[in-house]
C-alpha cells in the first residue's frame, strides 16, 4: 500500500513514515499543500492522510483533487468533524480527531480501503450508498463514519452516540436535500431507529 | 465575565437601593412622627383651655403645674406658651408659635351623657359646622390620632362631658409631603444614576478581570490544541519501540501518561468550548438525554460487569444549552464507569418544580463529604491507578451551576451519591 501523509509537523511526518514501513507499507511524506499536490499529481496514492491545517494549499482544494480522481483520504484535526464539514461538498472519505493512537489511524486506512474497494451497495427502502465511491445515491457525498451508522441502524443494532451525533445530523441533511423520506431519529426505549418522515 | 458583572451592578444597585430605603424611611418616619407630637401638643393645650383658645379659663391644674403658670397668667387670653425646650435656635415655631391661637383652624364639640352637643369652638373654613358636628359624632369613642388624612383629633373628658377637638394641620404637613414625594423622587432618580454609573464603572472595574479572563480561556484552547499533535506523535513513537525492542515497563508507563494527558486534553478542550462559546438555549429534554447517554454506555457497564439501574422520570424539561448538558451526563457516567466497584444507578427526578439528577456507585471511600471531587485536577484516593485527570466533575459542576443548579457529593455507607438540584 502505498500512502502520502501530509502534515507541517516533520516528527508526525517522521514517525507515521516509520510506523507505516513497520507495516511494510510504503510512505511518501510532504509537509505542505504545494508538495502535496506535486506528490498527487506525479505518484499514485492508494490513500492520504492530510492535516486540515496544512500551509500554502488549503486541504479542502487538496480533497477536492483526491475526489476527482478517486483517492480515498483521511483527515485529521484538532475539532471532531462537524456539520458545516460534513455538509461540504469536498468531503474526506474519514475523519480522525487528534490526538488518537496510530491503530486507530491504521484500522480506519483499512476500513475505508475495504469499503472503496468492496464494490459494496447499501440499500434501504429509497437511499442507496455505494460504499465504494462513498456517494448516497450517486448525488452526495458520504464519509465512512456515516456509511456506518446506516449499517449499524439497518442491522437494528445501536449506534453509540458518543461519536455518532455529528454523521447522524449529517445524514438526516442529506437526507432531506436529497427529498427522501427516511430519517434518523431517536425514538424513547429504542434508541435510534431509522424511520420513514412521514410516520 | 459578563454576567459576574452584571451581578457587581445588581448587588450594588441592591445595596443602593436599601442604603436609600431606610434612610428616606427612617427621615420621613421621623418628619411625621414630630408632626404628630406638634399636633398632639397643640391638641392637649387645646385641652387644657377645654377646647377653645378663646376660653378665658385658665385651668387650675396648669397653673398649679411646672412653672408654665407665669406666662399663662401674663397671657391668657388663648395663648399657651411651648416648652422651653422649643426656645432654642428655631424659636417659638410651630406649636410654641405666638400666632398659634388666630393662626389655628379648628373645632371643638362637647358631649355630655345623653349625647347632648353643644359647639365650644368652630373656627374651620372648609367644613359646616353641622358636618364638623358629624364629624365630631364620629370620633367619639376614641382617643387621638388623624382623621382625614391631615385633620389631628383629640378626644377628652371633663366635667362628665365628652370633648372633640380636631384640628387642621394641611399648612404643618405640607412640607413632611413635600420632602417625601420630593426623597423618594430623588431616590429614584439616584438608583437610576447608580445603574448608569455602577455600568460605566463596572466595564471599567471588570475590563482587566475580563482580559485575564480572556488569556486564561485562550491560553487552555491553545493548551488543549497544541498539546494535540505532540501526544500523537510521543503515541506514534512509542509504539515504534514497542514494535522494535519490544513492549517494556517504561513504554507501558509511557502509554499509561500519555493516556492520562489525552484524557486531560480532551477535557480541557471541553471545558474551553463551554467556557469561550455563546452558549445557545432552548427547551432541552433531560430524560431524553439521560436515556440516551446511559443508553450508550450500557455495553461498557456491562463489560465491566457492573449493574446498572436508571430510574428516569419522563418528559422532564429544562431550559438549558443542550451540547453542555449532554456533555455534562457524558462525564458523569464515565465517572460512575471509573470508580464503580459493582453496582451504579442513576435517576432523574421532578418532584414540583424541582428537578433533581442523582449518580449512585458503590466505593470504597470513607464516610463524608466529597465535594472535592468538584474541584479542578483534585482526585481522590480511590482514583489513584485510574485514568482520571479531575477535569471532569469540575466541568459537571461547572455546566449545571451555568443552568442554576446546585453540585454536592458525599460518600455515605459505602455509596458515593452525586446530586445536582436544579
Amino acid at each position: 500500500m502505498k500512502v502520502l501523509i501530509a502534515d507541517e509537523d516533520r516528527d508526525f511526518l517522521s514517525s507515521f513514515r516509520k510506523l507505516c514501513e513497520l507495516d511494510n507499507n510504503e510512505a511518501v511524506t510532504v509537509f505542505d499543500g504545494t508538495q502535496a499536490v506535486g506528490a498527487v499529481t506525479k505518484q499514485k496514492f492508494d490513500i492520504v492522510i492530510i492535516n486540515r491545517e496544512l500551509p500554502r494549499i488549503s486541504s479542502r482544494d487538496i480533497i477536492g483533487m483526491l475526489n476527482e480522481r478517486n483517492i480515498p483520504v483521511i483527515e485529521i484535526s484538532g475539532k471532531r468533524p462537524d456539520s458545516d464539514i460534513l455538509l461540504d461538498s469536498v468531503l474526506a472519505n474519514a475523519y480522525l480527531k487528534l490526538p488518537f493512537f496510530p491503530y486507530e489511524l491504521f484500522d480506519l486506512a483499512s476500513e475505508v480501503l475495504k469499503k472503496t474497494g468492496s464494490g459494496e451497495k447499501i440499500i434501504y427502502e429509497d437511499i442507496e450508498i455505494n460504499a465504494s465511491d462513498f456517494m448516497l445515491c450517486g448525488k452526495q457525498r458520504v464519509t465512512n463514519g456515516e456509511i456506518d451508522i446506516i449499517k449499524t441502524l439497518i442491522a437494528k443494532e445501536k449506534p453509540c452516540e458518543k461519536y455518532a451525533e455529528p454523521y447522524i445530523n449529517a445524514l438526516n441533511n442529506k437526507f432531506e436535500k436529497l427529498q427522501k423520506k427516511l430519517r434518523i431519529r431517536y425514538l424513547m426505549n429504542e434508541g435510534y431507529r431509522l424511520v420513514s418522515d412521514y410516520e | 465575565m459578563n454576567k459576574a458583572r452584571k451581578k457587581f451592578v445588581l448587588y450594588a444597585e441592591l445595596t443602593v437601593f436599601i442604603m436609600l430605603a431606610v434612610l428616606l424611611t427612617v427621615i420621613n418616619s421621623v418628619n411625621f412622627t414630630m408632626a404628630a407630637e406638634d399636633a398632639d401638643r397643640i391638641t392637649e393645650k387645646l385641652e387644657a383651655m377645654h377646647g377653645s383658645f378663646d376660653s378665658d379659663k385658665i385651668p387650675a391644674e396648669i397653673n398649679s403645674s411646672d412653672g408654665k403658670d407665669d406666662f399663662y397668667k401674663e397671657k391668657p387670653n388663648g395663648f399657651i406658651p411651648g416648652e422651653n425646650r422649643r426656645n432654642g435656635v428655631f424659636g417659638k415655631m410651630g406649636p410654641d408659635s405666638p400666632e398659634l391661637n388666630s393662626s389655628i383652624r379648628y373645632f371643638t364639640f362637647g358631649f355630655d351623657k345623653d349625647g347632648n352637643s353643644q359647639k365650644v369652638a368652630y373656627k374651620m373654613s372648609a367644613y359646616s359646622e353641622q358636618e364638623a358636628l358629624e364629624w365630631a359624632k364620629s370620633l367619639l369613642g376614641q382617643s387621638t390620632g388623624w382623621t382625614k388624612t391631615t385633620y389631628r383629633y383629640r378626644v377628652y373628658k371633663n366635667d362628665g362631658i365628652t370633648y372633640v377637638t380636631v384640628i387642621d394641620q394641611g399648612r404643618e404637613l405640607l412640607p413632611s409631603y413635600r420632602i417625601l414625594i420630593i426623597s423618594c423622587c430623588g431616590g429614584l432618580v439616584m438608583i437610576l444614576l447608580g445603574v448608569v454609573i455602577l455600568n460605566i464603572l463596572g466595564k471599567k472595574l471588570f475590563k482587566p478581570l475580563e482580559e485575564s479572563d480572556r488569556k486564561q480561556k485562550k491560553f487552555i484552547s491553545n493548551i488543549e490544541s497544541q498539546f494535540r499533535l505532540p501526544l500523537t506523535i510521543i503515541n506514534a513513537n512509542t509504539e515504534i519501540m514497542e514494535r522494535e525492542n519490544g513492549p517494556t515497563e517504561r513504554t507501558d508507563i509511557i502509554n499509561n501518561q500519555v493516556r492520562k494527558m489525552t484524557s486531560l486534553v480532551k477535557n480541557l478542550g471541553s471545558l474551553a468550548i463551554f467556557e469561550s462559546e455563546d452558549k445557545a438555549v432552548s427547551n432541552i429534554s433531560l430524560s431524553d438525554i439521560m436515556n440516551r447517554v446511559i443508553d450508550c454506555r450500557k455495553s461498557e457497564f456491562a463489560e465491566k460487569n457492573l449493574q446498572l439501574t436508571t430510574d428516569i422520570d419522563n418528559d422532564v424539561f429544562l431550559p438549558g444549552n443542550e451540547g453542555a448538558i449532554k456533555k455534562a451526563i457524558e462525564e458523569l457516567a464515565d465517572n460512575s464507569l471509573a470508580f464503580a466497584v459493582s453496582k451504579a444507578e442513576f435517576s432523574l427526578k421532578k418532584i414540583n418544580d424541582r428537578i433533581t439528577i442523582c449518580q449512585k456507585n458503590d466505593t470504597d471511600l470513607q464516610n463524608g463529604s466529597a465535594d472535592q471531587v468538584f474541584d479542578r485536577f483534585t482526585t481522590l484516593k480511590n482514583a489513584q491507578g485510574k485514568n482520571t485527570r479531575g477535569l471532569g466533575l469540575s466541568f459537571v459542576k461547572d455546566v449545571f451551576a451555568a443552568h442554576n443548579a446546585r453540585s454536592s457529593a458525599k460518600v455515605s455507607d459505602g455509596i458515593f451519591i452525586l446530586k445536582i438540584d436544579i
